[in-house]
């Protein structure tokens, strides 16, 4: 296996703002990579910079094993690019659309006219081909904008937030497809400010805050940096204080909190804590209502390491 | 890869429908409403005809005499002149069978005030005295016999100055004075190509479009983009303005004479100059689309007004002071070309204009190709 990205030191200033802060990452063939950050953190400038789009401060980028540069026609024929927003000619159809931005790649004729069959074919839109933009939904818009960005079957694709306003229905065709590619080869650059997508898609994870590297690894990784490995939550009336001080002292939890009728307990380790929290319920006879115990996220991971949630 | 985004581009503007309607539309409405405001006048107007005037001098030989009698020379004279005395001249001139009196040797004119002649000799005149410093160098150099080519170019420029000094035209072809207005309407459309311009270059440029982010990102040279489509907003605009030329012709019933080929090439240079400015204006970035909106009006109307195309004289001034720059303002240079066209009977003037403005589209295309060859971009 191949590195296909490598990206070191990088640095991007807009006037004042440091949007990337000594950045870098290394992503190898084959994987779906996630980039995981709230709105504002740097996501699509990493993406901008790598395809040398935008000009950077500071720092190296490779793709394919070479320097990137605006001429770099070897490496860029073989990239995709699924932006954040939807870019494509309102003044052509579905198909004329597909087919120009694969004839900016693809020079042959037939094959060019199979793989927009194929990416018509893929996202779904064999209905739609002779619409014009302003007449598909959001959802069949993001992917026409998906189709623009891989007919021409590139080998590395990025897709910069794919699922932001998209129905249900549409968003899980796109992860869906997102695999596919994957298995047929492609490496994936994924980004989003979805943790629950990144966890579901992805083979390694980069959280990133700020324009720096908060965290990288697999989901499974990234959960065992942090101490909590299970929160149990139950909904109780009129719990008193003798008891919660109690309920911090059961073993492994690290913090109880009694909120609104709801108690939350928090754990780290152990492996029967929800069997003793039913059991000191039992034992002093408090009634309850529902009871949850989730595993932590990746929000866990990105509360714990800044102090904040991740989502907006 | 040419072919294949040239198509596009011709797709993208035709089916926008938006700038194709308004480049056709706005020299055939403004033609339709000039015809309709000059209707009456252009049926009426009088040919142009010989002025009949008196010259009184007591030297064959003089300067003025060789210019008077090379404008009374030729299908294209201007002057009857007819030599006379003192007396018999001032006698022709109450009996009105003259319009003027010139004495040639104070270089003096009397005129009759009540003809509408009057100022067309004043003009000629007045030009005389101008060139007198220069003229009387030359023929002094060529030793008395001034040769016919010098003579030629001396009256072509005294009927070029006449004109803009009476704001008449002396050609003497069929066309009316009002032809001039339907040749300022070709400029400025031609020039306002350049709106076309602009929305291609912003469907090139990664910082105004995700069009253009993805062109970017493809792995073509920016010169293939640009080269296929200015070629394919030439062919659009070309036949948009022999459309209007059509118009005004068959519709319309404008006589512009019978150098149909040279109008037309007329009009596909002024468009390549019109789309090539429109391409500089686009390959700056960050004024955003109103700003290069606002930046091609004011330069359309700007280098229109240097050419007369609103008030008359304003051109004749840039002449007289910085003569350079009706040599490059290409609106100067599409109504120069008719002009000549209408003038001249040789089209070396207008060969030399139709050049000018091909350097001049070359050079501004390279220009913006610099601009956005380097395309990295510091924001998007
Ligand atoms: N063109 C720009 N000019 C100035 N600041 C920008 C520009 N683009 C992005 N930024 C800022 O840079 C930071 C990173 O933005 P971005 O890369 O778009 O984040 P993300 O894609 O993760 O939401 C943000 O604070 C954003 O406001
Ligand atoms: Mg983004």
């Amino acid at each position: 296996m191949s590195t296909v990205i490598e990206v070191n030191n990088l640095v991007k200033r807009y006037k004042d703002l440091v949007a990337l802060d000594h950045f870098s990452l290394k992503i190898e063939e084959g994987e779906i990579f996630g980039l995981l950050g709230p709105n504002g953190s740097g996501k699509t400038t990493t993406i901008n910079c790598i395809l040398s789009l935008l000009s950077y401060n500071k720092g190296e980028i490779k793709v394919f094993g070479k320097e990137m540069k605006p001429t770099s026609y070897d490496a860029k024929k073989d990239i995709g690019v699924v932006m954040q927003n939807v870019a494509v000619f309102d003044e052509l159809t579905v198909y004329e659309n597909i087919d120009y931005f694969c004839g900016l790649y693809i020079k042959d004729k037939e094959t060019r006219k199979k793989y927009v069959e194929e990416a018509i074919e893929f996202v779904d839109l064999s209905d739609h081909r002779k619409f014009l933009p302003k007449k598909l939904s959001g959802g069949l818009l993001r992917r026409l904008n998906i189709a623009c960005g891989i007919a021409h079957k590139p080998k590395l694709i990025f897709f910069d937030e794919p699922t932001v306003a998209v129905d249900p229905q549409s968003r899980n065709k796109i992860l869906e497809g997102i695999k596919t590619l994957n298995e047929n080869g492609a490496t994936i650059v994924y980004t989003s400010h979805y943790m629950e997508e990144v966890e579901l898609l992805c083979s390694r994870i980069l959280i990133m805050d700020k324009g720096k590297k908060i965290a990288l690894g697999t989901k499974d990784e990234l959960k065992r940096m942090i101490k909590n490995t299970e929160t149990i939550k139950v909904e109780v009336l009129g719990l008193e204080t003798d008891y919660l001080e109690k309920l911090k002292k059961l073993p492994h939890v690290y913090d109880a909190v009694y909120e609104e009728d709801l108690l939350q307990l928090y754990f780290s380790g152990g492996k029967h804590n929800l069997i003793r929290v039913m059991e000191f319920f039992k034992e002093n006879d408090i009634s309850f209502g529902r009871v949850t115990t989730e595993l932590p996220t990746l929000n866990d991971v990105f509360l714990e390491i800044t102090g904040k949630e991740l989502r907006d | 890869m040419f072919w294949h985004n040239f198509k596009n581009c011709t797709a993208v503007i035709l089916k926008g429908k938006t700038t194709i309607f308004w480049t056709l539309i706005f020299p055939i409405a403004l033609a339709t409403f000039m015809y309709m405001a000059f209707g009456n006048l252009m049926e009426k107007e009088e040919m142009f005809h010989d002025i009949n005037v008196a010259v009184v001098s007591s030297d064959e030989e003089s300067q003025l005499m060789y210019v008077i009698d090379s404008l009374s020379e030729g299908d294209d004279s201007l002057l009857n002149a007819e030599k006379m005395t003192e007396e018999e001249a001032k006698k022709a001139l109450s009996d009105e069978t003259v319009e003027g009196i010139i004495f040639a040797d104070e270089v003096r004119l009397t005129v009759n005030e009540n003809s509408a002649d009057a100022s067309i000799l004043e003009g000629i005149l007045s030009s005389y005295k101008q060139n007198e410093y220069a003229i009387k160098n030359i023929i002094e150099e060529m030793d008395g016999m001034p040769d016919e080519a010098f003579i030629r170019t001396l009256t072509d420029d005294i009927m070029a100055d006449v004109s803009y000094y009476t704001e008449q035209s002396v050609s003497k072809g069929n066309q009316s004075l009002y032809t001039n207005y339907f040749y300022a309407i070709f400029a400025m459309s031609c020039l306002f190509a350049a709106y076309s311009s602009i929305t291609v270059t912003g469907n090139l440029q990664a910082n105004e479009s995700g069009r253009g982010m993805r062109k970017c990102i493809s792995p073509n040279s920016k010169l293939v983009f640009i080269l296929s489509e200015f070629f394919s907003l030439l062919v659009i605009h070309s036949v948009v303005e022999i459309i209007a030329f059509l118009y005004m012709k068959k519709v319309l019933g404008i006589d512009f004479g019978d150098k149909n080929p040279e109008i037309l090439l007329t009009l596909f240079a002024g468009c390549m100059i019109g789309l090539a400015i429109g391409f500089i204006i686009g390959a700056v970035s960050n004024i955003g689309m109103e700003g290069k909106i606002g930046i091609v009006t004011a330069v359309g109307l700007g280098l229109s007004g240097m050419a007369d195309l609103f008030v008359n004289g304003v051109k004749h001034a840039i002449e007289q002071h910085v003569p350079i720059i009706n040599k490059i303002n290409p609106a100067a240079l599409i109504t120069d070309c008719f002009y000549s066209l209408n003038v001249y009977d040789d089209n070396s003037v207008f060969f030399q204009n139709i050049v000018i403005m091909a350097v001049e589209s070359v050079v501004l295309l390279l220009i913006a190709f610099m601009m956005v060859r380097r395309n990295k971009y510091a924001s998007i």
